[in-house]
């Protein structure tokens, strides 16, 4: 098979796939998938901070072993 | 009078015997004199100078013992006989597994890092210390000392160069010190199980063996000597030989490493003999060779792995700060062996799946680590740490609690009844060329939303991926990147739409020099990877471009980004800085 033809039926197959998917956004509630996702990310966000911290007494004690 | 003659040539007999052996067996006992005797491989064919430089012997424990430890017994016959015995222990089982077979020993060798020590310090002792090492090169090849002694001599010999390099494990140089004999030691990491045990600091090192030049991929190890460097320069010897390469700087010598640390104005205690160092004293030596020290506290094992794993696998070795505790058989009860300190090395991806995330079901594959490997130098080169499951609840100094993993280590405890002695981790030091300003949690953090993005907006089972997306997260250059790519059978003309057209986009498109990877696989094949700026601010848009295997995912991926719901529920989002790129790109 030409590698043209292989590359336009690809082509044709994931034009389908973007008709599919805009059909599932249709018929999903995308307000609430939206709110969930951003709920995952404040909280992500806050652990962050957290994780960021170091604690300055680990400065304070010596290598000697 | 014939008796009287006996007696004579027999007393002649054994002083000669005495003098041919007693510089290196002074100490020892017979049985061991023997034994090197009837190991040693050698010949007449050897002119005496040439058997004053070199001397070839079939590996033996024994053997390897003497070479390591003989002359500094002849110093100090008892004291740090424990120590030398748990070092060796470690030693012995290493070259058992490497399968060493035969020694040389260069009798005089020159070590610039010990000859720093040296004129630092020892030359100044009233006691004469030598200023030469020897160092005994190992192979797991059997071979004679007329072999050797051909093959420099250019005649006939069943060994050749190609043949001591494919057979060549590596060196130690041995210091002439009475207890810390352990100098640059370079030795061949375990091969024997690559999709495992990962070593992605190693460099070649050469070692030139009167001719032949021998190489062995690996990181530098070197025990400490108590007096010019305790663990922590140690530790931070090795992570400058894997730094200095990476990023282009002088490696200094343990002494100057102690030297830079207390340069800090803060630091009380005398230079030499060093006792030890503190985190902002090894902070400020990480300066002192023009890198910035970026210090991880180990908070839980999650973010831990992630952290250790993202830096190794970019090729940055890692200082380890640990707390060691001795455990008793009954294992309610501990004793503190106080802190310590090691250059992290390797690891080993021994857990079969990662372990997800417990809030948002993440994959990363960092979470697959069972063991780290590590330069530590009260035991030896690549010594094994284990994550054994438990772990230690910690409240922070802001409130916050977390359980920090216990490591289980290769360590003997001081007290009989010392079952086994386990690290706890403090703190991750890592030393960073100063323009890598993006650390590891941002780029998680991007990450674990956009898969949640893939899983909440049903992109998965749109682009038929029947499992969750595992992510491999780590640091790289665009060297390292565009040299992946060009060998990668995954962006070939047959394997996704406009095949050459999108290879040559992704190598021609210009980036910086140290790049965030988080490439996302299903099944074993990457599908999807993120590349952010790593020289970026935090607050600037860090993402680049995404590079796209599979063009199903990529497909709904784009399509569910262009939808305006879509943007304007997510547009303020720090993850819109991925999803916005997706909107912009073609639909086929």
């Amino acid at each position: 098979m030409d590698d043209n033809v292989r590359e336009e039926e690809r082509r044709a197959k994931l034009r389908e796939l973007v008709e599919k998917t805009r059909q599932t956004i249709k018929k999903s509630d995308v307000q609430s998938e939206n709110a969930a996702i951003v709920e995952t990310s404040r909280r992500i966000a806050a652990g962050l901070e957290q994780s960021k911290n170091v604690d300055p007494q680990i400065f304070k004690a010596p290598i000697t072993v | 009078m014939p008796l009287l003659l006996v007696r004579w040539a027999v007393n002649l007999f054994k002083k000669l015997r005495s003098r041919l052996t007693g510089s290196l067996f002074a100490g020892t006992d017979h049985a061991t004199i023997e034994h090197y005797k009837e190991m040693t491989r050698s010949s007449g064919s050897r002119s005496e100078d040439e058997a004053n430089l070199y001397e070839v012997v079939a590996y033996s424990e024994t053997t390897f013992t003497d070479l390591l430890y003989g002359d500094s017994r002849k110093m100090l016959a008892k004291v740090g006989e424990q120590e030398r015995k748990r070092r060796i222990r470690y030693f012995i089982r290493y070259f058992r597994d490497l399968s060493a077979q035969t020694i040389i020993r260069e009798k005089e060798y020159i070590d610039h890092d010990f000859f720093d020590d040296f004129s630092a310090y020892y030359v100044s002792c009233f006691r004469p210390y030598g200023r030469l090492c020897s160092r005994l090169h190992f192979f797991n090849l059997p071979f004679t000392s007329d072999e050797f002694c051909s093959l420099l001599g250019g005649e006939t010999s069943p060994i050749t160069p190609d043949k001591l390099q494919d057979h060549y494990l590596g060196f130690i140089v041995v210091k002439p010190l009475p207890v810390a004999v352990v100098g640059k030691t370079c030795l061949r990491t375990y091969s024997d199980d690559p999709v495992r045990r990962h070593f992605p600091i190693s460099r070649t090192y050469e070692a030139h063996l009167f001719g032949p030049t021998l190489t062995v991929d690996t990181l530098a190890f070197q025990q400490q000597d108590s007096v010019v460097a305790a663990c922590a320069s140690s530790a931070l010897w090795a992570v400058f030989q894997g730094t200095g390469k990476l990023f282009h700087h002088r490696i200094p010598s343990p002494v100057e490493i102690t030297r830079l640390a207390l340069a800090n104005p803060q630091s009380e205690a005398r230079t030499l003999p060093n006792k030890g160092l503190y985190p902002a004293e090894i902070a400020c030596a990480i300066r002192g060779v023009g890198l910035e020290p970026f210090p991880i506290e180990a908070k839980d094992e999650y973010n831990f792995k992630g952290n250790l794993y993202s830096y190794l696998k970019g090729r940055i070795p890692l200082l380890m700060a640990v707390s060691l505790e001795g455990v008793l058989n009954d294992e309610a009860l501990h004793y503190d062996l106080g802190h310590h300190a090691v250059a992290v090395t390797g690891y080993s991806l021994g857990k079969a799946a990662p372990v997800p995330h417990p809030e948002t079901g993440f994959l990363l594959k960092a979470t697959r680590i069972d063991k780290i490997y590590a330069h530590d130098d009260q035991i030896g080169p690549h010594a094994r740490m284990k994550f054994y499951g438990d772990s230690k609840d910690v409240i922070s100094y802001d409130n916050k609690s977390f359980s920090r993993p216990y490591l289980d280590t290769s360590w003997l405890g001081p007290r009989s009844n010392t079952k086994f002695v386990r690290a706890e981790p403090l703190l991750l030091l890592v030393p960073l060329y100063h323009k890598i300003r993006i650390s590891f949690d941002d780029i998680w953090s991007l990450a674990v939303v956009f898969d949640d993005f893939i899983e909440k907006k049903h992109v998965r089972d749109l682009a038929a991926l029947m499992d969750r997306l595992q992510w491999d997260i780590f640091l790289t250059t665009i060297v390292d990147l565009k040299s992946e790519i060009l060998e990668s059978e995954q962006l070939t003309a047959s394997a996704r739409v406009g095949g050459p057209a999108y290879r040559r986009e992704v190598l021609l498109e210009s980036m910086p020099r140290y790049i965030w990877r988080a490439v996302a696989e299903h099944g074993g094949q990457m599908v999807l990877e993120l590349l952010f700026d790593a020289t970026d601010i935090e607050q600037g848009p860090l993402f680049l471009r995404a590079i796209e295997y599979h063009d199903g995912l990529s497909t709904v991926i784009r399509t569910q980004a262009k939808e305006p719901n879509v943007e304007a529920g997510l547009s303020s989002e720090s993850v819109w800085r991925i999803l916005g790129w997706f909107r912009d790109q073609p639909l086929p």
